[in-house]
């Protein structure tokens, strides 16, 4: 899969404040990157950075489909978080302005419109005005927009937030199809469920720093530890003879062990003692939506994360 | 440039797709028309005048100014609409979405040129409107008197007022969200178009007094004070013309490059007006 971004050591500072510490990432072509980190984290002025709104103090931006390396702003979607459209004029007039803006042929643009518009259930809404549609329409109506040129390289700001699930399946098919046809997609969401499901690799920031890189099953190796959750009533006493754990959260009826990040899990399946009552049993990972809220919280720590309680 | 043609005929398709618009662009010549006839019905004293037996050389001193007159007005409404529009982009929550296309400054100039071209849109409307009335009350030949090289002064007079307001309007535009909430220092800005009303008296009076001077000078008193002063006088000093427009053309360019830097800044917030001091900070912030 080719190249389609390389950003480099990216700084910037707003008055004192530094917002992005050398921040590096590749995107490439036919894959969705997570782009994550809690609010504040430095999301949005990496995306504005990439979009020649802000200028970095340090570092480079370089995109690999112009052999300038600059930014083509018409090779390029993008689906800001704060949503909006012009109120008082028609779907069609505003779809056809922003594919003009991107100097997609009018002729193509009025062909993909319809096809978009049958697609995502809006046939015969193109002479209604933005201002009449309800709010998942035109949502809908915006992401069109967005994609209406097909682009190289797509940003989606939470594209899903906000839609009802029928919506929101209808528009992940259609991204999973783009990244399948080569467009390479960045993807920022809090919908930690979304970005498992969806997105090929994560770049997590927080405070403007790196904290994660890698595809999901990296990072699930490397940083985010099995657990074990066990219903049946227990005595916590039967743990005290079991290696290999890190940490237990008990909750009524329901056991959560944490297991040790180097510990073979057959070997400590076998290592349970008999006299365990087991209603219902799971191992698995520690979610995304975990590792994310240790590092919002800063309990965690990228390397040893080892916590002992 | 083609990013600024792209915004300009975006915004002239928007407008005369719009019903405010519309209305306005029809509906105001109507209405001049309708208080004219109601107040000639009313008010005898200006027989002579409602005749049609008024001296030619008059007419030939005032047409142009009425006309560059008109012209102004129209002007400046259409300089305001651009802040209406920058505004509403903040409003729509569109500038993100169209900065992903075009810079601020092509925006911004789309904004300016597109708004022209509704302005003289309009002008060429309400004249057409307006001469067949006026042939018709006064039974006169209004084009002798309108294409004179008079009218050609005035016109790059109005003109160049529309550039200075419409380019502070649409800077002025992109601090606000919320125009019902615009605060004080917007409200008085907008109004700076009708502060050369003050000195129309001292016009009148003796066009060339100090005071009628010095506000000829001044960029946002100047297009409206000259084409007064310039209507009434009867011998120009060309000097003064000309000074008077290259002041008002670097005025022009001042600022619009200090608009373009408030705009650029401005058109991208969410949720809050700004303050003056804000306005103050991001001129000069390159």
């Amino acid at each position: 899969m080719g190249l389609i971004l390389s950003v480099r050591e990216l700084e910037k500072s707003f008055q004192s404040k530094k917002v992005l510490h050398r921040i590096s990432f590749d995107v490439r072509e036919g894959e969705v990157l997570a782009l994550l980190g809690p609010n504040g984290a430095g999301k949005s002025t990496t995306i504005r950075t990439l979009m020649d709104i802000l200028y970095p103090d340090n570092g480079s931006i370089h995109f690999h489909f112009h052999t300038s390396g600059k930014l083509k702003r018409n090779k390029i979607g993008y689906l800001p978080e704060e949503r909006g459209l012009y109120r008082n004029v028609k779907v069609i007039d505003m779809l056809l302005y922003l594919a003009e803006l991107k100097d997609y042929p009018l002729k193509k643009a009025k062909d993909r419109i319809a096809y978009y518009l049958e697609k995502f259930d809006l046939t015969g809404q193109e002479n209604r005005t933005i201002e009449t549609l309800s709010k998942g329409m035109a949502q809908k109506i915006q992401f069109i927009g967005t994609i209406i040129h097909e682009p190289k390289l797509l940003i989606l700001d939470e594209p899903f937030s906000g839609l009802d699930p029928v919506s929101q399946e209808l528009l992940k098919q259609e991204v999973r199809e783009l990244a399948k046809k080569g467009t390479a997609i960045i993807l920022s969401s809090h919908q930690m469920n979304v970005v498992e499901e969806m997105c090929d690799r994560i770049f997590l920031i927080h405070e403007g720093k790196q904290v994660l890189y890698g595809t999901l099953e990296e990072i699930k190796l490397a940083h985010a530890n099995m657990k074990c959750i066990i219903y049946g009533q227990n005595n916590k006493e039967i743990w005290k003879e079991v290696r290999g754990i890190e940490n237990i959260e008990h909750e009524d009826e329901r056991t959560i062990i944490y297991i040790q990040r180097d510990t073979n899990i057959t070997e400590w399946i076998r290592s349970l003692p008999e006299q365990l009552y087991v209603v219902e049993m799971s191992i698995e990972r520690v979610s995304l939506h975990e590792i994310f809220i240790a590092i919002a919280t800063e309990k965690y720590e990228p390397i040893e994360g080892v916590l002992h309680a | 440039m083609r990013n600024t043609m792209k915004v300009v005929r975006w915004e002239i398709k928007r407008n005369l797709k719009s019903k405010s618009f519309l209305t306005g662009l029809f509906l105001t010549p109507a209405m001049l028309v309708l208080f004219f006839l109601l107040s000639s019905v009313f008010n005898g004293a200006n027989e002579a005048f409602m005749n049609g037996t008024v001296a030619p050389d008059i007419l030939e001193q005032f047409v142009p100014g009425v006309f560059a007159g008109i012209i102004l007005l129209s002007i400046v409404y259409t300089g305001m609409m651009t802040f209406q529009s920058a505004s509403q982009e903040r409003k729509d929550k569109m500038a993100e979405i169209v900065l992903s296309s075009v810079t601020p400054g092509e925006l911004m100039q789309g904004k300016i040129y597109g708004y022209f071209v509704l302005g003289l849109i309009q002008v060429f409307v309400w004249i057409t409107l307006a001469i067949p009335f006026i042939i018709w009350k006064f039974d006169m030949s209004i084009f002798t008197y309108l294409f004179t090289f008079k009218t050609i002064v005035f016109v790059i007079f109005a003109l160049l007022g529309y550039l200075l307001f419409a380019a502070l309007f649409v800077g002025l535009g992109a601090t606000i969200e919320d125009v019902s909430a615009a605060g004080s220092f917007q409200g008085m800005v907008l109004m700076l178009p009708f502060v050369p009303l003050i000195f129309f008296r001292s016009v009148l009076e003796d066009p060339n007094s100090t005071v009628v001077k010095a506000v000829s000078y001044i960029p946002f008193t100047s297009p409206s004070v000259m084409i007064f002063r310039l209507t009434i006088l009867e011998e120009w000093v060309w000097m003064e013309v000309a000074l008077s427009i290259i002041i008002l053309c670097v005025s022009i360019w001042i600022c619009t490059k200090l608009a373009g830097r408030v705009f650029k800044i401005g058109i991208q917030k969410y949720g809050k007006n700004a303050t003056p001091q804000e306005i103050w900070k991001w001129m000069w912030l390159s």
